[in-house]
């Protein structure tokens, strides 16, 4: 009993503060003492105490009793304080009880593979410690594992029925708890050195998958979080655009794509291209920046799945308002001079109007070509006047440097500028078909606004490193400066890649199973579970057969055996007799038999009479009543012997020369 | 302690013989446990459905289905099993009688935790291996001497979850023959009932003086040992007798100083179980049937069932 609950308790430790942990496992090693010396451990009186103690301590802590956390601490403490008394079999099951509880409390946290197998083996053990307090007395572990395996396992097809098809439904009872959690993946501002930080990290930021052909690197930009405002340091959107459908038109074929999205405990949300429509996501409206930025009301704190269709191709903002025109020019007053002093120079030099903007684009990239700039991890720390330093000083950095100086020098020329954060390329699954985004594909890179033509992609990394965009990261960084993730030897990625296949799969198809998932998998299964009445009545038909087909399965088959070993020997003899023409009637008795038998074959009457007063004794006699008794044992051996004797031949013997009597 | 419910329609009869417990005959309720199983489940349910996530419902599920797959366990674990009431071996009153239920096991299922219950009493819940028999007991307390039909009881199994009881109510043609609670100890029996006669014959028969006992109401005055009274001071003493060749006591209803009928068949009962004892050949004197004086056990068995089965027409 306090196996599985350890099992259940032990991942919840770290969340719990450490005096409950040590406060459960003293309890425990009480109990234990107290099972081996048949005491109690401790009197009525202190183990109230210590219980009331032990509440008062989580009220303390959390200063509730109820809700996840404080429910949790308060149940944990509990389920140890309750091992300090002699449990009847009844407290034994609720003490199990809990520990389903607090099992089922992980999922709030983890939802991954590793955690649901984890927990059903716990769960296993819950199971096996219910059958073993059917059975106080026996100590084996085995029998009752062995059992709570064949229940599981006879209960998940029941259980996966019931989840594929109880109608799930929206939205909350009551208030989710404040989940305070760090937030991962890209911010919402951006500084020198933020998404270097990002590129070492391995984790999973999200997935994607095509319905048709897949865009090429060069189109991958996952479009993030747009940056407007710069103080010199830091880009930043002070406020966010009106929420409005942007100004856009798409050209060409609209691409079809989902996108699964990792919690990220942010608002933003991320697009490729110009979506025709705006998914909507379940208890948490969204928006559409004029910038194309689409932004969450609430963090994203689940991992969300939602499908889009968007031009890759597309003309954003042909014309721009003069309040967003100046704001796309916006710099900091003071600072930077020379690079300043050099957009100037770009803009004396232009002359055409109309393609003058156009050019100083030109210049810009052509800068970060031909001038001996690096694409590294770790770039030299930046003084006061960043810009400048980067574009003629150090000439080392990663994208965010280059994307920075690239919107600084546009402005200063004249050009609406903005920065946009956000993924770029993401590695293939092929054995899912899908696409890997992680941190390390982490990207910002320059939009540009230009007459006629709206805004306009530049992403001026990929002039200084162009491998970035086609290869990835790791074929872009020198080769010392690959993270060892990154540089992890070639045969160990299938495996990685079929791990995160699985993943995938576990994450659409249990995590992700929500309301729409749900109702999309059923109508495409047949369309009459669209509705969710006809899917209720689905689930009981399909639970009403389940059920009774597992009944059928389980139903104790008759067998027959011939359980008492004396009656066995006496049908062989019977059969002997019937061979001769002498089978014994249905309902007669053996005695009656034993004379009919003797006056038709006198010759075997010995034995006849022998073997029938064997069985009787054995099978009726006193001793017969004991099975196992030396008398029995005797009676038994006697009979076998005599039967396995029992040899008639066909004719009485002709010496006798007695003959049957007609 | 109850004994489990039945439908009040399907009460039980009296049965004898071989008796299959097929799923007609069976019932299946949750029990406490398993109805807090279900709130819980419900809680789960509840909190599956207010913070949407998905592991939460699957668990949740799994575990209802447990409980249901549990449930036709708990059922099968009783379902075609056959019983025979078995013989029973007397007791005396105030000793628990110990009800034997031969179940056999047809199937090739393993059987466990199968106990009986009743309303005065339940047994130790024991297990039957495939295709084999066991037997399990039901220990019941008994009060008063005589036949006593242990009325319904019923078979159960709450194996293995102890989530849902299964149970059939029975009741068979078993029954306990009773003896009389034995009196307490230190009072023998007195050593002459009918006078002067009846110890001279003794004697003629070759009596032998045995020893001196503490005087007891109701001993003859003749065996009183004056002188030696005399010398052991405020005692009187009894000269007691035995025989060589068996003495010849007679026990009678008569002469017990208990005046109630029950008091004077627990007084007979303990002088019966001390004449056995002490391999003395007595005869037992009833209002209206005799025993004459003979030893051993078939002996003793026949005073001690004439005890249990008095039945008296005075008062």
């Amino acid at each position: 009993m306090i196996i599985p609950l350890l099992l259940v308790l032990a991942p919840h430790a770290p969340h719990l503060p450490l005096w409950i942990s040590l406060a459960w496992l003293g309890c425990a090693l009480l109990r234990l003492h107290g099972a081996q010396t048949g005491r109690q451990p401790v009197g009525r009186v202190l183990k109230m105490l210590l219980t009331l103690a032990g509440v008062a301590g989580v009220l303390l802590q959390y200063g509730t009793l109820i809700g996840p956390a404080g429910g949790v601490a308060l149940l944990a403490f509990l389920s140890g304080a309750k091992l300090l008394e002699t449990p009847t079999p009844r407290d034994r099951l609720g003490l199990l009880f809990v520990g389903c509880f607090l099992l089922v409390a992980h999922f709030l946290d983890r939802q991954n593979l590793a955690t649901a197998g984890y927990m059903a083996f716990a769960a296993l053990a819950l199971v096996a410690g219910m059958i073993a307090t059917q059975s106080p007395a026996s100590t084996a572990w085995r029998p009752p594992l062995a059992l709570a395996a064949r229940l599981m396992a006879q209960a998940l097809p029941l259980a996966l029925l019931i989840f594929l098809l109880f109608p799930r439904l929206q939205g909350t009872l009551w208030g989710l708890p404040q989940q305070v959690a760090a937030q991962t993946g890209l911010s919402d501002q951006m500084s020198p050195g933020d998404i270097s930080q990002l590129i070492l990290s391995d984790e999973l930021a999200f997935r994607a998958e095509f319905s048709g052909a897949e865009p090429t690197p060069q189109q991958l930009y996952w479009r993030g979080p747009v940056l407007w405002d710069y103080d010199g340091h830091t880009w930043r959107t002070a406020t966010p655009l009106r929420a409005a459908m942007p100004e856009a038109t798409g050209n060409g074929q609209p691409l079809r794509y989902s996108l699964t999205l990792e919690p990220h405990r942010q608002r933003w949300l991320l697009l490729l291209g110009l979506p025709t429509r705006l998914p909507e996501l379940p208890g948490n409206p969204t928006v559409l920046g004029a910038d194309l930025q689409w932004r969450a009301r609430e963090p994203i704190n689940q991992r969300l799945r939602y499908g889009i269709e968007a031009y890759l191709d597309y003309q954003l903002e042909p014309a721009l308002s003069p309040t967003l025109r100046a704001r796309a020019l916006a710099l900091p007053v003071g600072g930077n001079p020379r690079a300043r002093e050099l957009a100037q120079s770009w803009l004396d030099h232009a002359t055409n109007d109309t393609a003058r903007d156009a050019a100083i684009v030109n210049q810009a990239l052509t800068l970060f070509r031909a001038q001996p700039f690096f694409y590294t991890l770790n770039p030299p720390r930046l003084g006061e006047s960043a810009v400048d330093d980067f574009l003629f000083t150090s000439r080392r950095g990663f994208c965010e440097h280059y994307a920075s100086a690239f919107v600084f020098l546009m402005r200063a020329a004249g050009v609406p500028a903005r920065v946009v954060t956000g993924y770029q390329g993401g590695e293939r699954n092929p054995l899912g078909n899908y696409l890997i985004v992680r941190g390390r594909d982490a990207h910002a890179w320059a939009e540009v606004w230009l007459a006629g033509r709206g805004w306009l992609r530049v992403d001026p990394t990929a002039a200084v490193a162009p491998a970035r965009v086609e290869h990835g990261v790791s074929a872009a960084l020198p080769t010392a400066e690959r993270p060892g993730n990154l540089a992890t030897g070639a045969w160990l990625r299938p495996l990685g890649l079929g791990w995160d296949l699985i993943n995938n799969q576990w994450n659409q198809w249990v995590i992700g199973y929500d309301p729409a998932r749900q109702q999309q998998f059923l109508a495409r299964l047949n369309p009459l579970l669209a509705d969710w009445r006809s899917r209720v009545w689905a689930l009981g038909l399909g639970a009403t057969l389940l059920v009774v087909g597992v009944a059928a399965a389980l139903w104790p088959r008759q067998t027959v055996i011939q359980s008492d070993p004396a009656s066995r020997e006496y049908q062989r003899f019977c059969r002997a007799l019937a061979r001769l023409g002498l089978p014994r009637g249905a309902a007669e008795a053996a005695e009656d038999y034993a004379r009919r038998a003797l006056a038709r074959r006198p010759d075997l009457g010995n034995e006849i009479k022998r073997i029938t007063r064997l069985y009787l004794a054995s099978r009726y006699g006193p001793a017969g009543y004991q099975r196992g008794a030396a008398a029995a044992d005797d009676s038994l051996r006697d009979l076998k012997n005599a039967v396995a004797a029992f040899r008639p031949g066909r004719r009485p013997a002709a010496k006798l020369g007695v003959s049957e009597p007609t | 302690m109850t004994a489990l419910p039945y439908l009040p329609w399907r009460k039980p009869i009296l049965e004898s013989g071989p008796l299959r417990l097929t799923s007609r005959r069976l019932y299946l309720l949750p029990t406490r446990s398993g109805l807090l199983f279900g709130l819980l489940l419900l809680g789960l349910l509840v909190g599956a459905i207010n913070y949407g996530v998905s592991l939460v419902y699957l668990f949740t599920f799994w575990f209802v289905s447990l409980g249901v797959v549990g449930m036709l366990h708990t059922q099968r674990n009783l379902t075609g099993l056959i019983l025979h009431g078995g013989a029973t071996a007397p007791v005396f009153a105030g000793e628990n009688a110990l009800f034997h239920l031969r179940v056999e096991n047809p199937s090739r299922l393993p059987r466990q935790r199968i106990g009986l219950r009743h309303a005065q009493g339940q047994g130790e819940p024991g297990d039957i291996p495939a295709a084999a028999e066991a037997v399990i007991d039901l220990p019941l307390p008994q009060t008063e001497r005589g036949w006593k039909t242990p009325g319904r009881f019923a078979i159960h199994s709450e194996f293995p979850l102890g989530l849902f009881r299964c149970w059939s109510v029975l009741e068979l043609d078993w029954g306990v023959l009773v003896y009389p609670r034995p009196a307490a100890e230190g009072m023998p029996p007195p050593a002459s009932d009918d006078g002067d006669e009846e110890a001279s014959a003794a004697r003629r028969e070759g009596l032998e003086f045995d020893g001196l006992r503490d005087y007891q109401p109701g001993d003859a005055t003749r065996r009183i040992a004056w002188k030696a009274s005399a010398r052991g001071g405020d005692k009187l003493l009894t000269k007691q007798f035995a025989s060589a060749t068996g003495q010849h006591l007679w026990l009678s209803w008569w002469q017990t100083p208990e005046r109630d009928v029950e008091g004077r068949l627990s007084r007979l009962t303990r002088w019966v179980l001390d004449a056995h004892a002490a391999g003395l050949a007595y005869g037992l004197k009833l209002p209206g049937r005799v025993l004459p004086p003979r030893t051993g056990a078939a002996h003793l068995r026949q005073c001690l069932e004439a005890l249990a089965r008095h039945v008296s027409n005075t008062s």
